[in-house]
């Protein structure tokens, strides 16, 4: 069974990547090819409204008769947007923050890993969401939100690499060699630890976009005209009795898009870390 | 492989159980329960105070000295706890004779004693609805079953007496009760049904109170009222298709259509005294410049709004109060829909591009609203406007609005009158307040102003004088354009089509269960 499992997860993987590069494409690329692109910027046709999925509409029409096809491939790009720069947030201030820890002094070690600790004592979504609240509902503020919880895991994973990395043989030698602390991080730690934050970043992308289609489903995220799965299913609510639609394929593309970077990251793992891929 | 098919087995066979489960939870309800789903809970239990969706409950359990019974045509007063009153030459005294035999559920009598009591209190209070008594000097009892008020100015008091807020005779036994325990939900009048218990923002449960002076006549009559708080309306529709309740409020109308083709479900349509309007901020930058008011007005495509986003439940606004308010009068002109007036506006403006940024802050729980507001925001694109959409709850757009420095440029309103006059929404909406409560567009004009006072005192002497003046004032109104009509609301009753008695009265935006049964 569990062979089984891993030969399906290698034919998967390559679709998870498929998906995610034309989602990639075809977010880009719809402003230009759709007949219904003015939709995006906040067009409605209230005459042509909740209309099911046909060959006119692929993914129907929402009540105000924007074509949902055209809305739910676009808001691929925002959630996207959301899962490149919560993690890409998440390692810039993470990464150097964590390393530094590890070489440094225990004292200052103990400093920086109690101020993540407070980070990390709050429960997943309340940080992100008091954050958006804040600053105001918008997509860059909810990316701001998200990371500013996250980055303390990558401070544990970097500096968990750094207390590794500066105890080894090579780094004793270039110590007694006169190298000096950013240098044994640019030259030694870093490039070592980079295999771990990839992958954490990974699977860190796909919970950041339901994190993100979660604060915009309460209001928080983005707002009309930006598109987002999130919004899309918020705006669903009240209709998802009748216009079934309307939530379906903005819910289906969250579900297909966190698992193509739970697989991708899987995979990562056992490509790059094979030791740590042992059947369970 | 075996092994995973019994876990599949097992699965299954839980997951049947688990729907069983579910299925059988939907019991039948005792058929003498009313079961009312409705979208927010009582916020305030004081009936001197209390000011918005408690008029639910409230209008079960307390009751006026009149009734003002707004379906019959032409709209007349009809006796409550007053049996008959009568006014002087110069609309300064009146004289209401009080119904004997009435208790209240606590016990306590009801005489002349207890409307002083509460009119006196309301007043001290000075919350709420506590306005309509602002003309009331004094009052004064002359034995147990009448009273008399003695006012600084002729006002129709007639209509004061039946408001929908503020005018409910509450048991003087309330002066015994702590305010803790009125916050934890108390309730003494001597309407047909008492309080029985509440839990915050889950249900009220009301029984019917044997004493009643109006008696029980019908055997049909409902012995409880379970007001249940469902604030998801998608859910409120399950509740009534699935026979959990047998009333639902705001079923948003997209959905409406669906409940139609249900035989055990009846959907009607009664005009009300409900609007829904915006009103635009007069001081604050782009909106403090009457051109471009004007031209935010020009976008508002009212018959598409009408036509597809409230459908049955909503006529095109013909001026700013209902038009089927009583003394209401058309005013000369609407700003009607037009892009290219709009543009024409924008250029009188002389407001630069940049400066043309405007935010709109709306209910984010009504469909109708936010589609509204969608339609605006691309209509005002179009002329050059660029609008930026706020959706919140309405107490946290309310209290921003209130203040010049969080207001927004435009914000959405909904108003159902406390009084059964066009005044309400005049005083409400347009009269001057140094602290603005209801003026969100924080105008000002003192013409306004005097117009009103005179309108209002007009009622009680001449309908014709009065009803011009309210003309007057909303044609002044419309050319500042401090506000932009949408629809005229059509309320919706959505419920079981075995219940009878249903009666729609604008004047209340409420139930009244005494009225209904379900004949078995």
């Amino acid at each position: 069974m569990i062979s089984h499992f891993i030969s399906l997860k290698k034919t998967i993987a390559p679709l998870a990547v498929v998906f995610l590069f034309a989602l990639i494409v075809f977010s880009l690329l719809i402003p230009f090819v759709s007949q219904y692109a003015e939709d995006i910027y906040g067009a409605v046709h209230f005459e042509r409204g909740g209309q099911p999925p046909s060959s006119r509409h692929w993914f129907g029409t929402d009540s105000a008769g924007r074509d949902m096809f055209t809305l739910t491939i676009r808001a691929g790009l925002s959630s996207l947007k959301v899962a490149f720069g919560v993690v890409f947030l998440s390692i810039l201030i993470g990464v150097p923050i964590g390393m530094l820890s590890g070489v440094s002094s225990r004292r200052t070690d103990e400093i920086i890993m109690r101020i993540t600790d407070a980070f990390l004592s709050f429960p997943p979504l309340i940080l992100p969401l008091i954050i958006t609240a804040a600053l105001g509902p918008s997509l860059n503020n909810v990316i701001i939100g998200i990371s500013v919880s996250w980055f303390p895991w990558y401070v544990r994973i970097a500096r968990a690499q750094a207390l590794i990395i500066k105890n080894t043989d090579y780094v004793s030698i270039s110590k007694s060699m006169g190298a000096g602390r950013f240098h044994i991080i640019r030259k030694h730690i870093f490039p070592n630890s980079a295999v771990p934050v990839i992958i954490q970043g990974t699977l860190d992308a796909g919970y950041a976009i339901l994190a993100a289609a979660g604060l915009s489903f309460i209001g928080l995220g983005a707002q009309h005209p930006e598109t987002e799965w999130g919004l899309l299913l918020t705006q669903s609510r009240a209709q998802f009795i009748n216009h079934w639609w309307e939530g379906f394929f903005p819910g289906l593309f969250i579900v297909l898009t966190v698992i193509s970077f739970n697989i991708i990251g899987d995979e990562l793992r056992s490509y790059l870390n094979p030791k740590e891929t042992t059947p369970r | 492989m075996t092994k995973v098919c019994n876990e599949i087995v097992v699965m299954g066979v839980i997951s049947l159980t688990v729907l069983m489960s579910i299925s059988c939870y939907h019991q039948k309800k005792p058929e003498d329960v009313f079961v009312i789903a409705t979208y927010d809970d009582v916020k305030d239990w004081d009936p001197g105070t209390a000011f918005s969706l408690e008029v639910l409950p409230m209008s079960n359990i307390y009751e006026p000295l009149l009734w003002y019974d707004a379906g019959s045509v032409p709209p007349k007063l009809l006796p409550a706890l007053a049996t008959s009153y009568s006014k002087s030459a110069d609309g300064l005294t009146w004289e209401f004779y009080l119904r004997e035999g009435v208790w209240f559920h606590d016990g306590i009598a009801f005489d002349s004693k207890a409307v002083k009591f509460v009119v006196d209190r309301n007043k001290r209070l000075y919350g709420g609805a506590s306005f309509i008594w602002s003309a009331v000097d004094s009052v004064s009892t002359n034995g147990p079953h009448k009273v008399i008020f003695n006012l600084s100015k002729p006002v129709p008091l007639d209509k004061v007496v039946s408001s929908q807020y503020g005018a409910w005779i509450y048991s003087p036994g309330i002066q015994g009760v702590s305010a803790d325990s009125l916050r934890q939900g108390y309730a003494s009048g001597t309407g047909p049904y008492k309080l029985k218990k509440w839990s915050k923002n889950k249900y009220i449960l009301l029984e019917d109170y044997k004493e009643y002076w109006g008696g029980w006549n019908r055997d049909d009559h409902f012995r409880s009222v379970l007001i249940k708080v469902v604030s998801e309306a998608s859910t409120r529709l399950q509740m009534i298709e699935s026979g959990l309740a047998d009333y639902s409020f705001l079923i948003p109308v997209q959905l409406l259509d669906r409940l139609k083709k249900n035989p055990s479900i009846s959907v009607s349509y009664h005009p009300s005294w409900i609007n829904h309007f915006y009103l635009l901020n007069t001081k604050k930058a782009p909106t403090n410049n009457i051109w471009v008011r004007r031209a935010i007005a020009a976008g508002m495509d009212r018959e598409t709004v009408s036509r597809y986003i409230y459908g049955d439940s909503g006529d095109e606004a013909k001026g700013l109060i209902p038009a089927n308010m009583p003394l209401f009068e058309a005013p000369d002109s609407l700003v009607s829909y037009d892009q290219e007036m709009g543009k024409k506006f924008i250029s009188r403006s002389r407001v630069g591009l940049n400066d043309l940024k405007l935010d709109l802050s709306y209910i984010s729980t009504s469909e109708e609203y936010r589609l509204t507001s969608f339609l605006w925001m691309d209509n005002l694109k179009k002329i050059g406007l660029d609008l930026d959409l706020k959706p919140g709850l309405w107490s946290s757009n309310w209290e921003r609005a209130k203040n010049l420095d969080t207001a927004p440029n435009i914000i959405s309103m909904a108003w159902w009158p406390t009084l059964s006059s066009p005044s309400d929404w005049f005083f409400g909406l347009y009269s001057t307040e140094e602290t603005p409560l209801f003026n969100l567009s924080h105008y000002s004009n003192s013409s306004v102003d005097s117009l009103l006072s005179e309108a209002w005192h007009q009622e009680s002497f001449s309908s014709d004088s009065s009803k011009k003046l309210y003309k007057t004032i909303q044609n002044i109104l419309i050319k500042d354009c401090v506000a932009v009509p949408v629809v005229d609301i059509n309320v919706q009753s959505v419920y079981k089509s075995n219940i009878t008695g249903l009666r729609s009265n604008p004047a209340y935006s409420t139930l009244l269960i005494y009225f209904l049964g379900r004949p078995s």
